[in-house]
């Protein structure tokens, strides 16, 4: 029996020293792949802005202005996340509490109202959301009755990193399940330096390369606002994008709210839900703010079924820079 | 509980620590961790279905001693299809209750006539195939006099209950089994080596393999209406060597966990891949499920035939594989798949060839020679085949599928990178084909490379569970 579990011990601690290499020496990019890489390039962007004492332009959404608003054309950096809700964006703009910003261009699709589908694996798993706000965000949906941020994929994974006190252990059971991704290495040598000198060329926009039409694809493709019925806004997502309202009016920061072109392919046949969207923001934005409507595109725009391609993205930013101009005018 | 989870991994070494570092010695004692052990590992899924696992030991064992206790032959016969009737009620109930009843509405239907449809929300209780055919050769050995009737219950109930092959088999016969768990035992530094190998070498084909053609045959099967003959043939070959793989893996890991405990479980699959006849070729697939039909099925039922003479094999064989068909869920495509497997065997029957034993192929050597390449090569399209009824959701997918093939000629046009996992495992398999007990490939070479390889594959089987579980195909029979 003691020959057996030698055995069986040197082989487990074989595993173990190299669970404990690749997750604790490891860099994190070579397993988390391109979207944990965007999301720490955006908060080096906002570590960097945290000193700037000259005024900003930004723009903060989810991945449709990420990847579809060409931000360069407004002289914004743009601080767009895919996935995210106005939960994370109020993160952002108490990270940015002393940075003097002049215009804020907001953006998030009606769904990151609706609920939220990165919060935990991204926001919190990559680790840029700090201990107390995520606390806060549990608390109030937990006060309010929600269920959409409370569910969770790892719950244990979440008692773990609240309860265990050593942070490099908490860090081994974090990573774990994502390191087979760990062939992401190829991407981050091979293609990683091309998208940092392009999103560093387009002021942090994401942009996605034209191509040529995709004919039908983007009709087929499987979308999930389709299948909603009304637009109703979840209570946590409302709490915090009320907070950013309020904190963008106590900072008197010019607020622009775009909507970013929806596909024509996917839009029609859910108009109920983007008509109860726009009804409902709009009450809930201060009177006067420039407000740009929701409106359809060619599915030819677009680089899949909601991100427009780079050469539309960068007609898009043009021409909301001349509609700012525009409005601007008396 | 399933042996691809996590949850496993904690309470397998829990288990075993209790087993043999806190009961060793006690047999009783360990016979009583093994049982609670077991019903936990099946409660994990669904507690309430315990009590079936409970009735169908009770009953067994009951009948077992009433059977050996009687005399009368008249009175030992009524004993046993008591027995029999009743397993087959619980089975055919949970499993085809809702089969026939809807078969029947249909048949209505189809000529005008409305039938009320009385089909009933069922759940099939895990494993309850496996379990009931091993509980039932229990009462059947002891009316044939194989087996004296056992008095330890304690003992019996390991015997159904055992958890490495509760759920999936190998179909256990009492006459193998019971003596082990009335037997003390010990443990053996070389039965927990090589069990430990069989486990990892399970795990391997199971996740790395199996798993990975499912995502492949999943889509295929999907969509196989707008797919190119050439992919359609690649999806069905991918799903000969996914059902192998997942099935046999699991046999792997039942068998290797149960050498851990000092259980010795028979083999269920015998490089099937490889078998160079049809007969071959079912003494190498499910090998337990293929011997209990073979013993009290088609031995009994070829013997009330047997003035038929060839004729009266071929109605047995039929019969035999029309039940395995059906054994294996209550649908029309295992029973066309069943049918399919019994015709096959009729050229056999003619050339008088019914019986070829399960060879090491090529022994010695390389590679096969032609002859025996073309004959591997024949039995794997035609079992292939046979399985497109197997993986179909419905007959008129399966004609589809057929039809699909033999219209839209084209190359395979997608989905090619899954013929990475099929030449991997083929070629893994041809180095282990020697002892499907021991796979070659897992103790080759020096110490230093075993020991490199062995972590590798570790790590693979790691990874490819973190990218999802995916349940064993056989859970559904």
């Amino acid at each position: 029996m003691r020959q057996f579990l030698q055995k069986i011990g040197l082989r487990l601690a074989i595993l173990a020293v190299i669970w404990v290499i690749f997750t604790q020496l490891l860099p994190k990019h070579y397993y988390l792949g391109p979207e944990y890489v965007r999301w720490e390039m955006v908060f080096g962007k906002i570590a960097e802005l945290k000193s700037s004492r000259s005024p900003v332009n930004l723009v903060i959404g989810d991945s449709r202005p990420e990847m579809g608003l060409a931000s360069k054309h407004l002289r914004a950096i743009n601080l767009g996340l895919g996935g995210t809700s106005p939960v994370e964006g109020y993160y952002v703009l108490q990270q940015l509490k002393d940075v003097p910003i002049d215009t804020l261009y907001l953006s998030y699709s009606p769904l990151h109202f609706h609920g939220q589908d990165c919060f935990h694996n991204r926001s919190v798993y990559f680790g840029f959301i700090d201990r107390a706000y995520l606390d806060d965000v549990l608390t109030r949906s937990l006060q309010a009755g929600d269920g959409i941020y409370q569910w969770h994929n790892w719950p244990w994974l979440d008692d773990l990193d609240k309860n265990f006190p050593l942070p490099w252990v908490q860090r081994q059971v974090r990573y774990l399940p994502a390191l087979h991704n760990i062939d992401n290495y190829r991407w981050y040598i091979k293609d990683f330096p091309a998208m940092r000198a392009r999103m560093v060329d387009n002021k942090m926009s994401y942009l996605f390369e034209s191509d040529i039409c995709p004919g039908d694809t983007s009709v087929q493709e499987y979308y999930v606002e389709q299948r909603l019925g009304g637009f109703s806004p979840n209570i946590v997502n409302v709490y915090f994008f009320d907070a950013m309202l309020k904190e963008i009016a106590r900072r008197k920061i010019h607020l622009v709210w775009i909507n970013m072109p929806l596909n024509q392919a996917v839009r029609q046949p859910s108009k109920r839900y983007y008509q109860d969207f726009e009804t409902w923001l709009q009450q809930q934005l201060p009177v006067g703010v420039p407000y740009y409507p929701l409106g359809l595109q060619d599915a030819c725009d677009f680089k899949d079924y909601s991100h427009l391609d780079e050469t539309a993205a960068n007609a898009f930013g043009a021409h909301i820079s001349q509609w700012i101009d525009a409005q601007r005018q008396p | 509980m399933v042996f691809t989870s996590f949850v496993f991994f904690i309470f397998l070494p829990v288990v075993f620590v209790l087993y043999w570092f806190v009961f060793q010695g006690k047999l009783k004692a360990q016979n009583l961790l093994l049982l609670v052990s077991s019903y936990f590992f099946y409660g994990w899924w669904d507690w309430r279905f315990l009590s079936l696992v409970a009735f169908s030991t009770v009953l067994d064992y009951t009948m077992g001693r009433l059977i050996g206790a009687q005399e009368d032959e008249r009175k030992r016969t009524w004993l046993l299809w008591t027995s029999l009737s009743i397993n087959l009620t619980f089975l055919g109930f949970f499993k085809y209750y809702n089969f026939f009843v809807s078969s029947w509405v249909e048949a209505w239907a189809s000529v005008g006539v409305g039938m009320p449809d009385l089909t009933l929300q069922i759940i099939l209780p895990l494993g309850i195939s496996f379990y009931t055919f091993q509980s039932m050769s229990y009462s059947l050995d002891v009316y044939k006099g194989r087996l004296e009737p056992i008095r330890d219950f304690l003992s019996f109930a390991t015997f159904v209950s055992f958890f490495p092959q509760l759920v999936a088999g190998p179909i256990e016969r009492a006459v193998h089994f019971l003596p082990q768990v009335v037997k003390a035992r010990k443990f053996e530094y070389q039965n927990g080596v090589d069990g430990t190998r069989l486990i990892l070498w399970g795990m391997f084909k199971k996740v790395v393999i199996a798993d990975n053609l499912a995502v492949f045959v999943d889509d295929i099967f999907k969509q196989h209406a707008h797919l190119s003959s050439g992919t359609l043939v690649l999806g069905a070959i991918y799903f000969t060597v996914q059902v192998y793989c997942d099935f046999s893996g699991y046999s792997d890991i039942a068998i290797g966990v149960a050498r851990l405990f000092g259980f010795d479980l028979m083999s269920n699959f015998r490089f099937p891949l490889f078998a160079r006849s049809i007969p071959e070729f079912w003494s190498r697939w499910h090998i337990s499920l293929t011997t209990w039909l073979n013993d009290y099925l088609f031995t009994p039922l070829s013997l009330a035939l047997r003035d038929y003479r060839k004729q009266g094999i071929a109605m047995a064989i039929i019969g035999t594989f029309l039940v395995s068909g059906f054994w294996h869920g209550a649908k029309w495509t295992f029973v066309v798949w069943g049918l399919i497997n019994g015709l096959l065997f009729i050229p056999y029957v003619i050339k008088g060839r019914l019986l070829q034993r399960a060879e090491v192929v090529a022994k010695g050597r390389w590679l096969p020679s032609i002859k025996e390449f073309g004959q591997m090569l024949m039995v794997f399209a035609l079992w292939t085949l046979t399985l497109i009824f197997f993986r179909a959701d419905s007959l008129a997918q399966a004609v589809g599928y057929f039809k699909a093939m033999g219209t839209h000629f084209s190359g395979p046009l997608m989905f090619k990178t899954g013929t990475v996992y099929v030449a991997l495992l083929l070629a893994l398999d041809w180095l282990n084909r020697e002892d499907e007990r021991n796979p070659k490939v897992l103790r080759m070479g020096p110490r230093g490379l075993r020991l490199a390889i062995e972590v590798v594959v570790a790590i693979v089987i790691f990874f490819n569970m973190l990218s999802g579980y995916k349940e064993f195909v056989y859970f559904d029979f």
